[in-house]
């Protein structure tokens, strides 16, 4: 079942074509977006946001198009989390998990629900009224996430959520993500780290200057040719990834 | 929250009640009393109703806007130090008012001076709402306010400086430095309803102002149409500073500090601090003005913009050290 489709995308920011002939379609699942710096795996997250406007090609979601719907609409339809986002103002925790229901049409008791189910998901319900700048950063980005999740949308997009996180948060966050992806919602995410994208994801995409490179599950994505293709990485010995012109 | 309404209330009450009773004929409560239900001496009926009741009712009118202006563009700008100074609209204002005052213009009608410093905000407004047009970064409409401020404080100093009299001059300098004294029911009757329907319009765009403290992206991505929140952010400041400026001059500190004394009791949401600011400002304002009637001397009144900008000045900076560690 296809909720987000791209058909023939091309385009970036300041009208620099980053994507170039992007065609995916996503469905229900953890879908991780991997691929070296630059590759265009935030330029992809943000056109699909609505961020971005293509040069080129369509955005369905369902079976409307992505640029025919209202700021609204589309923030009713999908949530983002960008990457490392700013708090401007040293906000309560609950207030801030409260501002993903800004686009919903429903009613405060059914607003003040899907806040406390998020902060349920993210566990943070037990600081609700402190104040964000008193956090850690395993729980700043939980509460993020938790904004995020509390919009209730049928696709989440999440930009590298586990940067300058230690393991057991990363594995917390991606929890979280994988939890949602297995009751129905469309999670697509974009990851650096690639044994948690193997860990966790349903179907990876593996971006290259802008192009799909392998597109499939983790075992077929993350192979020795497509790691040495893509970062010029070999195993070695011992089975670490390494750069080829250091090997002996 | 509601014992802050209650206790800012309280005050306001008992400032209007001083500002009423204080002046060059000071009045007892009784008389006070007597004179606003329009009973008793007909001097001191006159006195209430004519001259101190309308400068009281401005000074809060003012600072409720510079408050309220204050708060929301703290929260578009997403800067503790913006204030309704940094975005031109204040400096725009006094140049329109100053170039009426320097072409003699005042002189055909009371209501030339207050249009010019509208004109003067309206060109700055209209300046700001094409920069903030389209997806511009919002650090565009920060940068462009600056240089409209800077501008017009540039040929302010300008005609200041073509002055073809002394008189002119200080005509000008002392309107400069702001002042509610000797202002009727007719300025009050301009001024409230603008800034009334500014505040109104700054409360539109209170929700979009809380989600855009999650950065310009994210806000946009939930739903937030950056365009419209600048626009409503930018006329409603327009409204309220156009007009406080228009009647009272160019009064600083209020807009900067109000919304910082009311963040501990309402939380850092920048949306929610524009109706308390407002009260807040205007109390400030009121304060201001009953420090400077008692403050000045027979033939030497202090002037309101020089006042608040010497209790806000150290009191903000107090407030920067006591609060450091909170800014994010």
């Amino acid at each position: 079942m296809s909720m987000l489709s791209l058909k023939a995308i091309s385009g970036g920011p300041d009208h620099k074509r980053v994507l170039d002939n992007i065609s995916l379609d996503f469905g229900p699942g953890l879908t991780g977006l991997i691929g070296p710096n630059g590759a265009g795996k935030t330029t992809l997250l943000k056109t699909m946001m609505g961020l971005i406007v293509p040069e080129a090609g369509t955005l369905t979601l369902g079976n409307k198009d992505l640029s025919a719907l209202s700021l609204r609409q589309r923030a009713q339809q999908i949530a983002y989390l960008p990457q490392n986002g700013p708090v401007h103002w040293a906000m309560r925790v609950h207030d801030l998990v409260r501002l993903g229901r800004f686009a919903s049409t429903t009613t405060r008791q059914e607003d003040e629900m899907a806040v406390m189910d998020a902060m349920r998901a993210c566990a943070i319900e037990g600081f609700a009224a402190r104040p964000i700048t008193t956090l850690s950063g395993g729980e700043r980005s939980r509460v993020l996430l938790a904004r995020a999740l509390a919009a209730q949308t049928p696709i989440l997009l999440v930009d590298e959520p586990t940067n300058a996180l230690d393991p057991a948060q990363q594995h917390r966050i991606m929890g979280i993500l994988q939890s949602r992806a297995k009751a129905g919602v469309c999670v697509i995410c974009a990851l650096h780290d690639l044994p948690l994208a193997a860990r966790y994801g349903d179907r990876l995409v593996f971006l290259d200057k802008g192009q799909i490179k392998e597109d499939g599950p983790p075992g077929t994505v993350l192979t020795a040719t497509s790691f040495h293709k893509t970062y010029g990485l070999v195993f070695d010995k011992r089975g670490y990834l390494n750069d080829e012109s250091t090997l002996p | 929250m509601s014992r802050f309404f209650i206790i800012a209330g309280v005050g306001l009450i008992l400032l209007i009640l001083i500002s009423l009773m204080l002046g060059d004929y000071p009045l007892g409560p009784a008389q006070l009393l007597d004179a606003l239900f329009q009973h008793g001496d007909p001097a001191r009926r006159l006195i209430v109703w004519q001259i101190r009741l309308p400068r009281t009712l401005l000074a809060i009118m003012v600072g409720a806007g510079l408050g309220a202006s204050g708060a929301a563009l703290q929260g578009y700008l997403r800067n503790p130090l913006a204030d309704p100074g940094i975005v031109g609209i204040s400096a725009s204002a006094g140049l329109g008012a100053v170039i009426a005052l320097y072409f003699g213009l005042t002189a055909i009608s009371i209501w030339v001076l207050p249009g010019a410093a509208m004109a003067g905000a309206g060109l700055a407004a209209a300046v700001l709402m094409v920069l903030a047009r389209g997806r511009a970064s919002i650090t565009s409409v920060i940068l462009g306010g600056v240089a409209l401020s800077s501008l017009s404080v540039a040929l302010t100093a300008l005609l200041m400086n073509l002055s073809p009299n002394p008189w002119a001059l200080s005509e000008i300098a002392y309107w400069l430095m702001g002042s509610v004294a000797d202002r009727s029911f007719a300025e009050l009757a301009f001024a409230a309803p603008l800034i009334l329907g500014g505040i109104a319009v700054l409360m539109l765009s209170a929700p979009a102002l809380n989600a855009l403290g999650l950065g310009e992206e994210a806000a946009h991505s939930m739903g937030v149409s950056l365009h419209r929140t600048g626009q409503l952010v930018v006329f409603g400041t327009l409204l309220c500073v156009g007009a406080g400026v228009a009647v009272a001059g160019a009064i600083g500190f209020i807009g900067l500090v109000a919304p910082h004394l009311v963040r501990p009791f309402f939380g850092a949401r920048p949306g929610a601090l524009i109706l308390p600011s407002a009260l807040i400002g205007g109390i400030l304002l009121l304060a201001a003005d009953i420090l400077a009637r008692t403050l000045s001397g027979p033939g030497t009144p202090l002037y309101l913009g020089v006042t608040t900008a010497l209790l806000g000045a150290p009191f903000f900076l107090y407030l920067v050290i006591k609060n450091r560690r909170a800014f994010p």
